[in-house]
């Protein structure tokens, strides 16, 4: 992709997220929807825990339609994907490339999700401004540290936020937020990487047979998709209810370019 | 006295009366013993006695030139005939030629010298003389028949109308041919030292093997040459067809050429040595399971038919399924109707679907094959392809326009084992456990085709084009599907839950976009440290000068 064509593309999303940001917020008032942020609650912690809880789900969920990515676009940052394809309105990185590997670690994963989680926070919080309006003077020096914790049997983010509130000469201290979800992120990650050695058998050409195969043994919905130019995505849907987040259906989205074959 | 002289008188009388007596009975004797002798002389002026017989054809031997033939007429004055004791004329006028066939029947010499009218319209009068003792007239009959050609007189006699029951009574001499109907088949030529005897006219003929079929079959034929095999087959037709014994492969053989049908159908292939090889010039063989016509050796057996030696034109199968054309080196049709072929196999009826391959088996039913090392393709009652299967080292090409509900099995098959589909230049490869260009799968497979594929055992993938997507599901559980992306499930999704994704994609291109910026103002800031650099050095260069 042309270097000139991203820097539009960025300048187009900068337009679109300033002007959706301002309709979030009566959007989330009548949507109860996926992806919003957390309500409001009668306490600081609560609060923070909501936001906290919701910003973990919306990262999972999110960034799985971003191959792993909260930020997919190649060649930004040090962790940004080799190669991505635009579509919709989102970034899919390239696992195959020509033949080529191109997969995320999960530590890379782990690292999104912390800053999907750190830029949701940050929204979802909005200065504490409904609670300052009640009196509480709240100080903070914003989250110190986030720390994703992936295993088998959940995803667990942790959140080094000290906070004080003080109200009515009563003054709290909080430092350490934690939420967790049975979400098993480790699972979905090994069946791509899975998926990544199937197409090592056959390197340019989509392996729907053992797609299929992967798909029937772990209880998922491949979808490829023809983008053209020899360029694939390839969706992983988990319709169990323990993969769902507020009827959405986890939906890992990678893409794979092959070479041209006769 | 007087008395006296009475009696004497009386006494002379009488006796006079007694003699008188005596004259009448020996005249009635002598009148008697005339006629009788007369009426017993009359009898044997009449019939020609054995010996006089054997007199006969002595002179017709004798009197006939050594290379010569007589005719009746010529025979009855022959003058060693004239010659004979008690033959009077009346006797030599009732000598004809059944007369004499009967009565030479047994002696050749006498045979050899009738010419063919003479014999043959002898025989046709009595073909018992056929079967007498000691009978030579089949011999002599056959005699004549050597080194001379079709059109030769002999033939031309012995075909004759008026011969049809001395040709029916040949060839019933032999042990394997019967004669059917009112006529006979009109006799070509036969062979005494092969015993190859052809019958048929200038149109068709028909080669038989006399001897190699004696006591194995019976033919039963007729003025058309229609030929009625006793193990059921049946050949017809204009053309030419030989039916031998080959001792080599120890069974019946048949070679036909073109317009001649072989008819198996109601041949009983279950009985021992019932085996049997065509080879066709063109012909058609038709059995219980197809019509196959063409240049090709066929051996048809109770298990199998296996067709070798096939023309460039290949062999032409015609049955319930439709008409294919077959080309290749080699064929092989088992009790299933399974092919298997090392060429090409392809429905000629729509120029549609060919199959090709170096080891391929193709049914036109719904029986399975567990044949190994082979690749099986079937066909539906409209000949579309139905079922592929690579289970071994086959491989194979299937040409057609758009597939439907295919049945595919490369569960057995070998690093070789290798089937591709192809639908006009666009082609999707099948091995073992792949689908090689699976994308490809929405250019090849029909609306609404279906492709059921084990990929191993027990293990099968079923692939279906449902308005365009490619659906892919195991032991019928959804798996997955092929999808354009108007068409996708992901833009559904994406349509459903847009917003919502909007908002966080939108947050994400905002830290992207802040990330990017501060790339960039990093960047600046960089270049512009390095241009401070540069011009500080530039000034401490400058002030140390």
């Amino acid at each position: 992709m042309k270097r000139g064509k991203r820097k539009g593309q960025i300048t187009i999303f900068i337009i679109v997220a300033i002007l959706l940001v301002a309709v979030i917020a009566s959007f989330f008032l009548i949507q109860n929807n996926i992806f919003s942020s957390g309500g409001a609650k009668e306490n600081i912690p609560d609060y923070v825990d909501g936001c906290l809880q919701d910003s973990l789900m919306e990262a999972i969920y999110f960034n799985a339609l971003q191959g792993g990515y909260f930020v997919a676009i190649p060649d930004l940052y040090s962790l940004s994907p080799k190669h991505a394809v635009a579509y919709e309105n989102l970034y899919i990185p390239v696992y195959w490339n020509l033949g080529n590997p191109e997969v995320p670690s999960l530590e890379d994963l782990q690292d999104q999700i912390n800053l999907a989680v750190g830029f949701r926070m940050e929204d979802c919080l909005k200065n504490f401004t409904n609670f300052k309006k009640q009196g509480y003077e709240i100080k903070t020096d914003g989250i110190q540290n986030i720390e994703v914790i992936t295993t088998e049997k959940e995803t667990k983010v942790i959140l080094d936020f000290p906070i004080f509130v003080t109200k009515a000469d009563e003054t709290n201290e909080y430092k350490e937020f934690s939420k967790s979800t049975d979400f098993n992120l480790v699972e979905k990650y090994e069946i791509v990487k899975k998926a990544i050695e199937l197409q090592k058998l056959t390197p340019n050409d989509i392996p729907i047979v053992q797609f299929s195969e992967l798909a029937f043994d772990k209880g998922f919905k491949f979808e490829t998709i023809d983008l053209g130019d020899n360029t694939f995505l390839h969706s992983f849907t988990f319709t169990s209810e323990k993969n769902k987040y507020q009827g959405f259906d986890y939906t890992y989205v990678f893409a794979a370019k092959y070479n041209e074959t006769e | 006295m007087f008395s006296q002289q009475n009696t004497m008188k009386q006494n002379k009388k009488k006796v006079e009366n007694k003699q008188r007596l005596a004259f009448f009975q020996i005249f009635v004797l002598i009148i008697g013993t005339i006629s009788f002798s007369y009426l017993v002389g009359a009898v044997d002026s009449t019939i020609i006695s054995p010996s006089q017989w054997t007199s006969i054809c002595s002179g017709i031997d004798v009197g006939t030139r050594s290379d010569g033939t007589a005719n009746l007429e010529t025979i009855k004055n022959l003058e060693g005939i004239q010659a004979i004791t008690g033959l009077t004329p009346q006797l030599i006028n009732t000598i004809d030629e059944q007369s004499i066939v009967e009565n030479c029947a047994d002696k050749p010499d006498a045979l050899k010298k009738l010419n063919d009218k003479t014999l043959l319209t002898g025989i046709d009068k009595n073909p018992g003389v056929f079967n007498t003792k000691n009978s030579k007239v089949f011999d002599e009959i056959s005699k004549r028949m050597q080194g001379q050609p079709s059109t030769s007189s002999f033939f031309k006699e012995f075909n004759l109308e008026q011969n049809n029951l001395a040709r029916e009574g040949w060839l019933d001499k032999f042990d394997s041919i019967k004669v059917t109907g009112s006529k006979p088949p009109k006799i070509l030529s036969y062979k005494e030292g092969t015993k190859i005897l052809e019958l048929g006219t200038d149109k068709w003929k028909r080669t038989i093997d006399t001897e190699g079929l004696k006591g194995k079959i019976k033919l039963t034929t007729s003025e058309n040459g229609d030929i009625w095999i006793s193990d059921g087959t049946t050949i017809t037709g204009n053309g030419n067809a030989k039916i031998e014994y080959d001792k080599g492969l120890g069974r019946l053989k048949i070679t036909a050429g073109a317009d001649t049908t072989v008819d198996f159908s109601e041949k009983d292939f279950s009985q021992p040595m019932s085996n049997v090889n065509v080879v066709s010039k063109g012909a058609t063989v038709k059995t219980t399971d197809a019509d196959y016509s063409g240049v090709f050796e066929g051996k048809f057996t109770g298990s199998s038919k296996e067709f070798t030696q096939i023309g460039t034109d290949g062999v032409n199968i015609l049955d319930d399924y439709g008409n294919f054309l077959a080309k290749g080196n080699k064929m092989t049709i088992d009790n299933d109707g399974l092919i298997n072929i090392d060429g090409e196999f392809k429905d000629i009826r729509g120029d549609s679907d060919t199959i090709k391959s170096t080891n391929a088996f193709i049914s036109r039913d719904n029986t399975l094959s567990s044949k190994p090392d082979a690749m099986n393709v079937k066909l539906d009652a409209d000949g579309l392809v139905t079922e592929a299967n690579v289970i071994g080292s086959g491989k194979g090409t299937i040409e057609g326009s758009g597939f439907k509900n295919l049945k595919i099995d490369t569960s057995q098959a070998t690093e070789d084992g290798l089937l591709t589909l192809d639908n006009n230049g666009n082609f999707v490869e099948f091995e073992n456990g792949k689908i090689l260009n699976g994308e490809e799968l929405k250019d090849i497979l029909a609306e609404d085709g279906k492709i059921n594929y084990q990929y191993s055992p027990g293990k099968t993938q079923t692939l279906e084009n449902v308005d365009g997507i490619i659906k892919s599901s195991i032991k019928d559980t959804p798996a997955g599907q092929i999808a354009t992306p108007e068409k996708s499930g992901l833009r559904k999704v994406w349509d459903k839950y847009k917003w919502p994704i909007i908002v966080v994609a939108a947050a994400a291109a905002a830290l992207g976009a802040f990330m990017l910026f501060k790339k960039k103002k990093d960047a600046q800031k960089e270049k512009e440290k390095e241009k401070d650099k540069d011009k500080k050095k530039n000034e401490t260069s400058n002030s140390s000068k």
